[in-house]
């Protein structure tokens, strides 16, 4: 993360706008080789010594203050190592019990009689040989490893952080996606729940738009940058997304300013995009579900539905009725055992629910799972139990509930 | 809901969370916020005892699946009847409805003060402190007034008891998930309490009883009225000039001015005059609140803004660590051959630098723990004289065998050296405290320790 004094930004009436770096920047792209020249053939080298090669590297650049925050980003992706070669602990501890024995002496010496006696107590090696008394301080960590990237990927770092930089003294984000496909807005309120925000949901003026304000719990009390973190940790899955606007109302030099950006700035992600991959287990089950079923249908696209307490459901295949009744169908695999107790729960209090639920086997093995769903009356015309996929034919028995 | 209904309290996320219609007329609806987002009432976990309260003063029934708390089993092992001033400070916090602030000096017993509160209160507790070593030792002294495993979060330690410590950034970080298992908020050195993140931690908790402790509440920044909202009103207090001879050391404070040497000399005079120069063409204003920030600003736009953030490092740096100092400090330690010496530096840089060129142990953040803890205990136990240190032994941490303080350097805030002076006032036999603060003559430290001289610790006790 960029820290403040970092920040490149332009005010201009209401609004602040990141001074992003283009992505072909020859001055700025020498600058991030020259960084990661450094990192990369610098293994081993001290915390200090490759401070000691970056800063003419930010002294010299066009824009310092630009090559000050690359410098930062390169050494947050930097791992250093400890020297693990010495006990420094140990041997201090016997270097500062020879000095306090020499400074108990009733004939208190003189500074330099006082260290050569230590030295000749000590003897050799010690710590004080080289001056590395203290050599096991965080300046003298090594590098130990540095991930790969190229000289653009971490430009394309740098703009990110850059909003995320101001996003930091942001108490709200509001965001409107448009067209996206569920298996990226899935991805989405993943990230939201991880970093423990919560959205308000509106629809948009079109039918494919979806407007969220963002903000923390705690939001309703205290206005500030209380979520400010939170904010600027979720904002690269934003980035993943196609088409996207966000607002945030920064507090930037006593004054609150706008940011407003959208999926024009080109601003990428690190985070990892799930584009809209479709196992082959899905391609077969819808295949065989056209081939074999008549009078239901199976949906190309799942949307999600709202649940209760804000929660959205991200359902797994749908189906439309002959009469146009759409029910869809959620799976529950082994690694879903507390997604599928909340499922429950919300499934007790909304029986009529349009949602069939599809438990894998192997989930059984949850302590007392199976008695739990043996006891749920729905379960028994809406649920059922697979193995690894389910069959069209189980799905079609469950459907069959709702005609 | 109807007004027979019962509303359902949880806690999510440091907040509660209160399941009733929204068009409820329980008394909910003055504490709480309808919250849109997840169809329920909600309010900050600090608010849970006046919820509890309001719907208990109604006689109105409710579901409280908030409250993770327990009733303390065990109780304080009293080695010894607290002092007049300890008594009526628990009984003061008692009266407060126990939530409140107990105001005393550096070593006199503040956590003893909690340890009453927590055997009170029998309820679990939270104590959160700013330092790993004072985590340790309130470790250690509640493990011997309770007698059993305290829980510790912070250093690498996540772990919960119904009694545990932690630092103020774990507390920060976790309360939000654990805010409802403690009864009790023990807050020390808790001016820390009102920073816009560290507030958080006490938000976030549902605690109905909360023991704000602090020798200096005060922060200079008019944010006590926000520690108040957070922990209760200062229910009592005591003067540092009440306990002097008491129940602290007698001591004195001694200033002593070091000429620095000729070349040592020029050169700070030439950094000098090119940092206030450049303070002067930019009309920068140190008296003014946002002073040093003008100053940053102005070094990275103007074209000689280099120069002068270097002049005035360096000029900094010779005051603070010029030769004649650590002649001085070698004196010193001479003089005080035979008693626990504390060196104290205003930046780790300095406290290594000593460090190294005397052999003597350093403890800073940088410290680990096992080291940290062998070279406090050789320290105590007097294996190791002296100790040098930047400022994580200015809060709290218990080194009643010190009896000579020596500040090479520091910055202008009374509060970090009442501190400082504080860790040598811990009472023992035939024991005289004594402060050294050494000024390079003749340069900016001179108005920097007037600066933070200003408490009336000082007023008796000083020789120049």
């Amino acid at each position: 993360m960029l820290t403040k004094d970092m920040i490149n930004c332009r005010c201009t009436g209401r609004e602040i706008r990141p001074s992003f770096i283009p992505l072909d920047d020859a001055a700025a792209l020498e600058s991030a080789r020259e960084l990661l020249d450094v990192y990369c053939r610098c293994k081993e080298a001290t915390r200090s010594q490759i401070e000691e090669l970056v800063e003419p590297v930010v002294m010299a650049a066009d824009n310092p203050k630009a090559a000050k925050g690359l410098a930062k980003l390169t050494e947050d992706l930097a791992v250093y190592s400890a020297r693990e070669d010495v006990d420094f602990t140990a041997q201090r501890l016997r270097l500062f019990a020879i000095s306090a024995s020499v400074l108990r002496h009733e004939n208190w010496p003189e500074e330099e009689e006082y260290l050569r006696l230590i030295r000749e107590q000590a003897g050799k090696p010690s710590l004080l040989d080289d001056g590395q008394l203290y050599a096991d301080l965080p300046e003298y960590d090594r590098l130990l490893n540095f991930p790969e990237l190229t000289p653009p990927q971490l430009l394309a770092r740098y703009n990110c952080a850059l909003v995320q930089a101001l996003l930091f003294f942001a108490d709200t984000m509001t965001l409107t996606i448009r067209g996206e496909e569920p298996a990226r807005l899935r991805r989405l309120f993943k990230y939201l729940k991880f970093f423990r925000l919560l959205a308000r949901l509106y629809e948009g003026k079109c039918s494919d738009e979806l407007k969220l304000v963002i903000e923390g719990p705690g939001s309703l009390f205290t206005q500030g940058k209380r979520y400010g973190m939170q904010l600027a940790c979720f904002f690269p899955a934003v980035c993943t997304l196609r088409q996207w606007t966000m607002e945030a109302e920064v507090e930037w030099k006593e004054k609150r300013r706008l940011l407003r950006l959208d999926q024009t700035t080109g601003l990428s992600s690190h985070y990892h995009v799930y584009s809209a991959y479709v196992p082959e287990e899905i391609k077969m089950f819808h295949n065989y579900f056209k081939e074999k079923v008549k009078d239901w249908s199976i949906l190309e696209q799942t949307s999600f539905l709202k649940g209760r307490k804000g929660e959205l459901i991200f359902p797994d295949l749908s189906f439309r009725s002959p009469k146009g009744m759409v029910v869809h169908l959620e799976l529950f695999h082994k690694w879903h055992a507390r997604p599928l107790q909340e499922r429950l729960e919300f499934m007790d209090s909304q029986p009529d629910f349009p949602l069939l639920i599809g438990v894998d086997r192997s989930l059984l093995a949850e302590a007392g799972l199976e008695e739990r769903l043996k006891a749920t009356p729905w379960f028994d015309k809406k649920g059922f139990l697979f193995k690894d996929y389910p069959t069209v034919d189980k799905t079609l028995r469950c459907l069959a509930a709702f005609l | 809901m109807k007004e027979t209904e019962i509303p359902i309290i949880s806690f999510k996320d440091g907040t509660l969370l209160v399941e009733a219609s929204k068009d409820t007329l329980l008394p909910i609806r003055e504490i709480c916020v309808y919250d849109e987002r997840v169809d329920c009432w909600r309010a900050e976990g600090i608010r849970y005892a006046e919820l509890i309260m309001s719907l208990h003063r109604q006689n109105l029934p409710y579901d409280d699946q908030a409250r993770q708390y327990t009733v303390l089993s065990r109780r304080m092992a009293m080695t010894h009847p607290p002092r007049d001033y300890q008594a009526a400070a628990i009984e003061a916090w008692e009266k407060a409805q126990r939530r409140g602030i107990v105001v005393l000096p550096t070593g006199t017993g503040k956590s003893f003060v909690a340890q009453m509160a927590i055997s009170r209160t029998a309820r679990s507790a939270i104590v959160v402190v700013p330092t790993l070593d004072l985590v340790e030792q309130w470790v250690n002294q509640l493990e011997q007034a309770f007698g059993s495993p305290i829980g510790v979060l912070g250093g690498g330690s996540k772990d919960i008891s119904d009694i545990t410590v932690s630092t103020y950034d774990s507390a920060v970080l976790l309360m939000e998930t654990i805010g409802n298992r403690f009864g009790l908020l023990v807050a020390d050195e808790c001016h820390h309490l009102p920073g816009p993140m560290n507030q958080m931690l006490a938000r976030w908790a549902i605690a109905p009883y909360r023991l704000g402790l602090s020798a200096t509440p005060e922060r200079g920044d008019g944010t006590v009225g926000t520690l108040e909202d957070l922990m209760g009103p200062i229910c009592y207090r005591r003067d540092i000039r009440e306990m002097d001879g008491r129940v602290l050391a007698p001591y004195r404070t001694e200033r002593i001015a070091v000429q620095l040497d000729p070349d040592e000399r020029q050169a700070y005079d030439t950094y000098r005059e090119t940092y206030i120069a450049f303070v002067r063409a930019n009309a920068i204003d140190f008296s003014r609140p946002d002073g040093w920030k003008s100053f940053l600003n102005a070094c990275v736009r103007r074209p000689n803004g280099r120069e002068a953030m270097n002049a005035f490092l360096e000029q900094r740096r010779i005051a603070r660590t010029g030769r004649a100092k650590l002649r001085k400090l070698w004196d010193l330690l001479r003089l005080h051959n035979k008693e626990r010496i504390l060196v104290f530096t205003a930046d780790n840089e300095t406290a290594y630098e000593i460090g190294s060129r005397f052999v003597l142990p350093v403890l800073t953040h940088h410290t680990k723990l096992a080291e940290r803890h062998a070279l406090l205990e050789g320290f105590r136990n007097g294996d190791l004289p002296c100790l040098v240190t930047s400022k994580v032994l200015n809060e709290g941490v218990d080194v009643p065998e010190a009896s000579v303080g020596i500040v090479i350097s520091g910055s202008g805030s009374i509060r970090e050296h009442v501190q400082r002076l504080g860790r040598i006032l811990r009472p023992a036999a035939d024991k005289q405290a004594v402060l050294y603060e050494l000024i390079s003559f003749g340069t900016g430290e001179g108005s920097v320790s007037e600066r933070r001289r200003q408490h009336s610790a000082y007023e008796r006790h000083d020789q120049l």
